[in-house]
């Protein structure tokens, strides 16, 4: 053997591993079934967070874990076609006085395990989030509500402290999922960790856990409501963190759908082989809330200033691209289920440009005596924030205001967001906010109940008496939306917040599922029941 | 050997108490609190915060929470996930087990890969296979993780449907077949380093008296190369391979993100941003002791490879 033969060993034996290597992986994508084609008995959704819980009274994400525990646990109504209230685990429900709701409950329901689902299962599952030791955020949804109580057999009647138009969304929120009272005292902190330690009275029960990765949920034989029986027998629920990983997931066919990409990330599926784009306009608004306890935006006319200069359609476009829906006020426009006319009508004529008017923007800035001041928003450090953070500090600088964007990671953000300091820290936020139902007081009321949530320093008595108001008004009647347009307006004339822009909701999915269209409230609601191949 | 074992041991249990002082410190800096992170900023009632703070010993001075965190430690309890309400061991065992499954078969691909390479570049040194493994290499290091994950994903999952991009599988065989592109994206960056270091030390060995002498015996080619000259190499490769993995342990973060692999850096990283206090501390002491553990590896494998080095002892 010559020498050089010698030498060309080791090359050779590298060469040769080589082409084992790529022959294996081909042969295993030889064998791999493709994805491509939905299947009629398995769908798999790809939501972004992981999932925390499986207990509806500590699930409230606004996404992913609510579709889970929407899936696994009937509530007492529901939201059907076109957002009303429909009957689901209550038959009937009227309300009695400003302070009492009472609902009719059906014979025929059944918790997973066959046991009746009781007017005492309904009671303790709303008491339950009341109670303090259990530490639910769903408290936020019932800070009027006194308790829960058994009126009769087949009957429960809810209590509240004080008026609340509010309390009717109670029952189809996740305050009205039901779960098994006895079931749930015996496993105590346990229930909800696991899927053997959850009991409820849904289409789906979950059979699989693999925390931060996936939940399967497998449909009851025996669920009590045949009528809506859903298509699918398995669901696999697969957190996927990366949006493009997401978008890649989609492509490739291994997952069948997802309501959790943006309008960019949409956008680039729209044109793909075997799938749909639907969207929707949004629930969740974008907007700065001022610091209106200090700093350079306690002054109204310096709030206002920025909001004028700021070129809304042009970030909602950048942001969301031809999916981006511009914003005026301080609800998402179409949010509201009743008196729509009026609602729209106002929202329209709010006194807030699309787009910038610089010039105007100045004079206020000299009017205030403002130029060059310093304004310094907090941003949640994020991809989409990259984009608006220089908008708003490019808006800011047209205009003589030295704005500067800082940067916040999500463990500085959100605890000075969440802090209830009075003033916060910072001359702005950057804030966003989703109404829990199709109510603009989800958007003018709730926030600013707590210190915790009214980030902006609101108080004001004028503002006050007309929330005294809308608690005393007859909940949907025209009255009270007029009550609630006044505030809106309130919020823009005095620069209270300054809207951005609303993000769509979006829908991607395999090109043969069909049924469910989105809604605003698409967490809040069981769709599994509607989709089918 | 016996004894040097036994004293790093100590040394090394008193390197993680340390760190235990230092992480809870640091966790304990950042501004606000779990309770309200975990309740979303939405308006409960102060007795709420209250409530959720005493479950978890919260309303205690840092000291005693210390303490009590150490003493709980000591009896195998690693306290409470704030976030997911269940025991800290339930939450991040199987994750743990997932990211050394990711980070084992990363370093198993790097070391073969690398060594591979950084001996076919020292063998073939200067020449065209040594050009393009160092340029291969090169570029393969200056790629970001989370772009290299990205691309692969789209190469190798949607164009060519030969691997999946989500999640660990089920079993050995798909475990392997779902942990391979996050693998080579975890290895590659990792690799140039564990090439380079192979080859610089693979041609000074390739020129000692040791090999020389091989030749003239007329060993073949392969014996010279993998029983003489690789073996007195592999010193300086198993340093750099200690150091590296602990490097792909952090990196691991990175990987986990974007093929949504439910590891313990993606924990780390959600238990940080939500204060989960006990879930941080239970990461940083297991790292901590894994990395403490390669390294007592590393000096031991010295002892094996070169039964010249005596552990322990000062150098003459």
């Amino acid at each position: 053997m010559t020498s050089r033969r010698r030498r060309r060993q080791p090359l050779a034996l590298a060469v040769a591993a080589g082409a084992v290597l790529v022959l294996a992986a081909a042969g295993i994508a030889v064998a791999r079934p493709t994805a491509t084609a939905a299947s009629t008995s398995t769908l798999t959704w790809g939501i972004l967070h992981e999932i925390q819980t499986l207990d509806p009274a500590l699930s409230y994400d606004g996404g992913g874990n609510n579709m889970v525990t929407y899936a696994e646990c009937d509530s007492l109504l529901k939201f059907g076609d076109n957002l009303t209230l429909q009957p689901q685990l209550a038959t009937s429900w009227r309300q009695v006085n400003a302070v009492t709701y009472v609902y009719n409950l059906r014979h025929d329901a059944r918790f997973w395990d066959g046991k009746p689902v009781t007017a005492a299962d309904v009671a303790y599952s709303l008491n339950r989030i009341l109670d303090p030791k259990l530490a639910s955020p769903l408290q936020s949804v019932v800070p009027t509500v006194k308790k829960m109580v058994v009126s009769g057999p087949w009957q429960v009647t809810l209590k509240l402290k004080s008026p609340d138009p509010r309390a009717r969304w109670i029952a189809a929120l996740p305050t009205g999922q039901v779960v098994e009272q006895a079931f749930a005292k015996r496993a105590g902190k346990k229930f909800g960790t696991t899927p053997s330690t959850t009991m409820c009275a849904g289409p789906y029960r979950p059979t699989s856990w693999v925390k931060g990765q996936t939940v399967t949920l497998h449909r009851v034989p025996s669920y009590w409501n045949k009528a809506e029986t859903p298509q699918y027998q398995t669901v696999v629920f697969r957190t996927i963190t990366d949006p493009a990983s997401m978008v890649a997931a989609l492509r490739s066919g291994q997952i069948d759908g997802t309501f959790d990409l943006d309008g960019r990330d949409a956008g680039t599926l729209a044109n793909a082989s075997g799938l749909t784009v639907n969207t929707a306009p949004g629930n969740q608004i974008d907007y700065i809330s001022p610091n209106l306890l200090k700093g350079p935006l306690k002054d109204e006319r310096v709030r206002r200033a920025l909001s004028l200069a700021i070129d809304r359609k042009g970030l909602a476009f950048a942001v969301h691209g031809k999916y981006g829906e511009a914003l005026k006020g301080p609800i998402p426009p179409g949010l509201s289920v009743y008196q729509q006319a009026i609602f729209n009508k106002a929202y329209d004529a709010l006194n807030l440009p699309l787009s910038p008017d610089v010039a105007q923007a100045k004079q206020l800035v000299a009017a205030a005596h403002a130029q060059g001041e310093t304004v310094t928003i907090g941003v949640l450090a994020s991809g989409t924030n990259d984009i608006v953070g220089p908008a708003i500090a490019q808006a800011g600088k047209s205009v003589g205001l030295n704005v500067v964007i800082k940067n916040l990671a999500p463990s500085v953000y959100f605890p000075e967001n969440f802090s209830g300091k009075e003033p916060r820290t910072y001359d702005g936020l950057l804030n966003f906010w989703a109404a829990d139902y199709p109510d603009p007081a989800a958007d003018l009321v709730t926030p600013f109940g707590s210190k915790y949530s009214n980030v902006e320093g609101w108080f004001n008595k004028g503002y006050d008496a007309l929330t005294k108001r809308y608690f005393n008004s007859k909940p949907q009647s025209a009255a009270s939306a007029r009550i609630l347009v006044q505030m809106m307006t309130t919020l823009i004339n005095k620069t209270v917040k300054i809207p951005l822009y609303v993000d769509p909701l979006i829908d991607v999915r395999k090109s043969s599922i069909k049924g469910y269209r989105i809604t605003k409230v698409y967490f809040y609601q069981q769709f599994l029941k509607e989709l089918h191949s | 050997m016996k004894a040097y074992i036994a004293r790093r041991l100590v040394s090394q249990a008193l390197v993680l108490l340390a760190s235990t002082v230092v992480v809870f410190g640091l966790l304990h800096l950042a501004p606000g609190g779990p309770a309200k992170l975990l309740l979303a900023g939405r308006p409960v009632t102060q007795q709420t915060i209250d409530a959720l703070n005493h479950r978890y010993g919260l309303d205690r001075p840092l000291v005693v929470q210390y303490f009590t965190w150490l003493n709980h430690l000591v009896h195998g309890d690693l306290g409470d996930s704030i976030r997911e309400r269940t025991p800290v061991a339930a939450a991040v065992a199987p994750r743990i087990v997932t990211t050394l499954e990711l980070t084992g078969y990363a370093a198993l691909l790097m070391l073969v890969f690398g060594v591979s390479l950084g001996v076919l570049s020292a063998v073939y040194r200067s020449g065209p296979v040594d050009v393009s493994a160092t340029i291969g290499t090169l570029t393969a290091a200056s790629i970001p993780s989370y772009v290299s994950g990205v691309v692969l994903i789209v190469i190798f999952t949607v164009k060519l449907p030969w691997f999946p991009s989500l999640g660990t599988g089920h079993g050995f065989v798909d475990s392997i077949d779902h942990l391979t592109l996050p693998a080579i994206a975890l290895a590659l960056s990792a690799l140039a380093l564990i090439s380079r270091v192979t080859r610089v030390a693979m041609i000074e060995a390739l020129a000692s008296d040791a090999v020389q002498t091989a030749r003239v015996r007329g060993f073949t080619p392969a014996r010279v190369i993998f029983k003489h000259a690789l073996r007195g190499a592999l010193i300086p490769v198993v340093t750099m391979t200690g150091i590296v993995i602990g490097y792909l342990l952090s990196g691991a973060i990175i990987v986990e993100y974007v093929f949504s692999i439910n590891g313990v850096g993606l924990l780390l990283v959600r238990s940080v941003q939500g204060l989960d206090y006990a879930v941080v501390q239970a990461i940083a002491l297991v790292l901590t002791a894994e990395f403490l553990f390669i390294n007592l590896v590393v000096d031991l494998l010295y002892a094996i490879i070169d039964p010249r080095v005596r552990l322990g002892r000062a150098v003459n």
